[in-house]
Formats: C-alpha cells, structure tokens, sequence
C-alpha cells in the first residue's frame, strides 16, 4: 500500500471554506486512495467536506496532505496543487 | 426517469415555509455548483391545500429519478412536511424532516447507487451530527455533537 505526504499552504484569504472545502472532497474523491488533511494537532477525511471544515485551516496556514492507497501519489499532487492555486477561488 | 435530473437515481426536493427552500437551494449551488437533480418549492398558505399538494406533486415530478425522490422538509408537523406525508403512498418518496446545509451539501457526493431509504437516513444522520458547540470545538475538547 502506498503512502504519500506532503506540506500545502493555504493561500487564498478566505482560507478553507464551505466552497474550498467542498473543493477539496471532491477532488479526493476521485482517488481510491484513502485522504487525511492534518492542520496542527487535528485532521479530517479529505473526503468529508464536514470534516475539512471543522479543521477551521485559514489563509497562511500550511496543511498536511497525506494518502494511502494504490493512488496515493497523484491523489496529494492534485489535492496540493489546487490548494496551492486557490482552489481556483479569487480570494 | 426525468431527462433533466442528468441520470442520477434520486431526485432531491425541498418543501419548506416562505422563501427558506429557494434560499436552501441557491446557497447550496453557491458551494457545490449546479444541481439539476435539486429543486425548492414554498408553502404558500394563500394557497388551497389541493392546489398546494399538485404543486408539490409537480415538483416531486420534475426531479424523479430512476429510483425516486428525497424529500427534505424544514419541520416535522409544518404545512410542507404534512403535505409531502400526504404523498407517501403515492410517490416514491422519502421525507427527510429538518433539512440543514450540512445535510444539503452531503446529499451531493452521497453514493447514488444506494437505496432511496438508506440515503435518507444516512442525510438524516449527517445532518443531525453535523450541529456543533462551537465554544467546544474552539475549546479543543471533543467534538461534541447535539
């Protein structure tokens, strides 16, 4: 099973919101891979937009992305990227 | 099946007093995009019961999917979630009493190949452990759910 994990940080100022968040479940959600976004001491699914809101992760704030699973890998490159390019949001 | 629901299984509708079901829908689509399985009617009590119960059954017709519809109300007991009741024989519905957006937003990633009752209840179950405490969430205590 593989395991992968990297550091992204949240660049858009409204930071993870209902939008962004949902955002970021769906794209986990196109990966087998089993999604956990960590921020400080708390983590959430990343395939739970309840989750991802309750982690309260605002602009500056740098997340962990990890997943295991067969796609792992592509799962935190994609779910990196979109946070690193503001979820597409313009704030 | 209705062609506009984009193949979905399950049709969504909510029936809810004044404009709260309009907005439910439009805030929803504002978070998640689109919903053409989704639709929002009110209650309007200028209206007759009968001609309120062909609206909702209207409704319930534009959103039916293979399967049937999920109806989410705004309060066990009030003129919508009694009217929708009044059709449970009739349609294939399930009525979800107490809608919330938590609950609202669940019901677009929820897996369309379950049954119509087993999503209804799992929305019910979502939207109910989706109240918090905010003071003890912030608190850092256990996410304690009402």
């Amino acid at each position: 099973m593989n395991n992968h994990s990297k550091p992204a940080t949240i660049c858009n100022k409204w930071g993870l919101h209902a939008r962004t968040s949902f955002k970021l479940a769906k794209k986990a959600m196109g990966f087998t891979s089993d999604v956990v976004i960590g921020w400080e001491k708390r983590k959430a699914n990343g395939k739970d937009i309840g989750d991802l809101l309750m982690l309260g992760a605002g602009f500056g704030d740098t997340l962990t992305v990890s997943a295991k699973g067969p796609d792992a890998k592509n799962a935190v490159d994609d779910i990196v990227k979109l946070i690193e390019t503001k979820f597409d949001e313009p704030e | 099946m209705n062609d506009n629901i984009d193949g979905k299984r399950t049709g969504y509708l909510i029936i809810a007093h004044g404009a709260l079901g309009h907005e439910l829908l439009n805030t929803l689509e504002f978070i998640a995009g689109k919903q053409p399985n989704f639709g929002a009617i009110a209650i309007d009590h200028a209206v007759d019961v009968d001609a309120a119960r062909n609206i909702i059954i209207e409704a319930i017709d534009a959103v039916m999917g293979e399967e049937g519809v999920v109806i989410l109300t705004d309060l066990f007991g009030g003129a919508p979630s009694n009217l929708a009741i009044s059709l449970i024989d009739e349609k294939p519905i399930e009525i979800v009493a107490g809608v919330n957006m938590p609950l609202l937003i669940y019901a677009t990633t929820i897996d369309d190949n379950l049954k119509l009752k087993e999503k209804a209840v799992r929305l019910k179950d979502y939207g109910r452990n989706n109240i918090f405490l905010a003071s003890d969430v912030l608190s850092g205590s256990k996410k304690e759910k009402i």
